[in-house]
């Protein structure tokens, strides 16, 4: 089998370097290498959403499937709305209500608000999504 | 062991190594961004760290909000047991004294307010609460009239804030009258976020933003590349002006009559108030962005120019070598110093 997947040549050199134990450590390490790697590629991202009032966690939404939430903040219930792997705040309209405003937002680590509510929404994981085009947005 | 053996093993084990290291978040991973948000200071503020392990720029991050929760808790008129909200709460007649923190940094709003011929002011606290841009229920109309010269006959044109420094260094302060509160929001923000780089620079993080509320500073870059900032349009918040690449060290204010604002038949009325006129300052502009090293006073500097105008405003940042300034009008015509930095994306929306 080994000598179908490499050359001759290599087969054997590589067979007559080393010893069976030396084999056994080098196929330990590549298996541990693609483990490892595999564990970064199937790491779950913006897929769920975390809720906090005054930066307390309050809870932590799928955003796979869709539905609507209330959160209690200190103007009252928040509606908050999952649709399509988006999530929003719904139903305060004043110029402070920053969630109101931002509409849907999907992307890893995008925030959606109602700051005197006290009500943030951040979309996980705290990595850099590359769609996103700024790092910062003055205003 | 002969040569061809060792080098299989040595190879294989700098593999596994890397691979450990990497999952172990021991080598900062290319193109990646750490950032975590709070709601402080009445405001998001997010922090954004470049080309440092995980697990460094979480406790840094941790660290730099730490820091803005604590100043939060000295400069915040609204929160009751404020160093400032204590200043307010005692008798106009008396000295009190402050910690040095407060005292220096009021040194500097004084400096300002001077320089700006009062158009720049700390001290309009009651003027602020009578327009009710602070309150969580904004009253999306304008105060009666009568209060609004009430308060402007009360109001003192010079020394509404005295600040005295004793010979031990102590810093002690007096009010000039009820018409008269401290309000640091056009500083202490900025104040806050050159506090929040100094945590993260201690931690050794060097590549980092800070932004509260659309204010911001950088420092050092994203590797080959710059921190990329967006401008929003004043008249549509979903669209970019203007680009704006930062590195190094530099900070980013705006201010603006499109974050606090309430529209009653076809006027605007913002936050930004005009001591002058107990109003909301009506120069003709809708924006202005500052850049320049020092985030408390550039954030400063903003709302005075913008209280000042065009003119009068770029004269007054001439007073600040090293800082430049965009002005967007209310008709979308910008006024740029030369040295600004920003790629011009799109004319803003005109009204």
């Amino acid at each position: 089998m080994a000598r179908r997947l490499f050359s001759k040549s290599l087969y054997y050199s590589l067979h007559e370097a080393t010893s069976y134990l030396d084999r056994l450590t080098i196929l330990l390490c590549f298996m541990a290498i693609i483990g490892i790697t595999a564990t970064f590629m199937l790491q779950p991202h913006g897929n769920q959403a975390v809720v906090t009032l005054d930066n307390n966690l309050i809870n932590t939404i799928s955003l796979e499937k869709d539905a609507h939430y209330y959160v209690n903040g200190h103007l009252g219930p928040v509606r908050v709305e999952v649709k399509n792997q988006q999530i929003r705040i719904v139903e305060y309209d004043s110029p402070r209500m920053i969630g109101t405003r931002t509409g849907w937002v999907q992307h890893n680590g995008a925030i959606t608000a109602c700051l005197p509510c006290g009500v943030v929404i951040r979309v996980l994981g705290n990595q850099e999504d590359n769609s996103v085009n700024y790092d910062s947005i003055a205003r | 062991m002969n040569r061809n053996r060792l080098s299989i093993i040595v190879t294989s084990g700098i593999a596994l190594f890397l691979a450990t290291a990497l999952w172990l978040d021991l080598i900062p991973r290319a193109h990646t961004v750490y950032s975590d948000t709070r709601l402080l200071m009445g405001t998001l503020v997010s922090i954004s760290v470049w080309g440092h392990p995980k697990g460094k720029a979480e406790t840094a991050m941790q660290k730099a909000f730490a820091e803005f929760a604590r100043l939060e808790e000295v400069l915040s008129w609204q929160r009751p047991t404020s160093e400032v909200s204590q200043v307010n709460q005692v008798s106009r007649e008396t000295w009190v004294s402050i910690s040095t923190e407060l005292g220096t940094l009021l040194q500097r709003g004084l400096l300002l307010g001077q320089r700006s011929e009062g158009a720049f002011s700390m001290a309009l606290q009651p003027l602020t609460q009578l327009w009710g841009f602070s309150s969580e229920h904004q009253d999306e109309k304008p105060p009666a009239k009568e209060k609004l010269d009430r308060w402007l006959r009360l109001y003192p044109t010079v020394d509404a804030i005295r600040l005295m420094q004793k010979e031990d260094k102590s810093f002690h302060v007096q009010l000039a009258n009820s018409a008269v509160g401290l309000d640091l929001g056009a500083l202490g923000k900025g104040y806050a976020i050159d506090q929040a780089i100094s945590v993260l620079r201690k931690e050794g993080i060097a590549n980092a933003i800070v932004d509260a509320g659309g204010d911001l500073r950088v420092i050092g870059s994203k590797g080959s590349n710059p921190w990329r900032i967006g401008l929003q349009n004043p008249r549509q918040k979903d669209q970019i002006i203007s680009m704006s690449q930062l590195r190094g060290d530099i900070a980013m204010m705006t201010s603006g009559d499109y974050e606090r604002f309430f529209l009653l038949e076809n006027i605007r009325y913002h936050h930004i108030l005009d001591p002058k006129t107990a109003e909301p300052a009506r120069t003709g502009l809708s924006s202005v962005s500052v850049q320049g090293k020092n985030a408390a006073e550039i954030n400063g500097l903003s709302t005075a120019i913008f209280v000042l105008g065009v003119e009068k405003g770029l004269r007054l940042l001439k007073q600040y070598p090293g800082s430049e300034a965009l002005l967007i009008s209310e008709k979308g015509e910008p006024t740029r110093t030369p040295a600004f930095i920003a790629d011009w994306l799109q004319e803003p929306i005109k009204q």
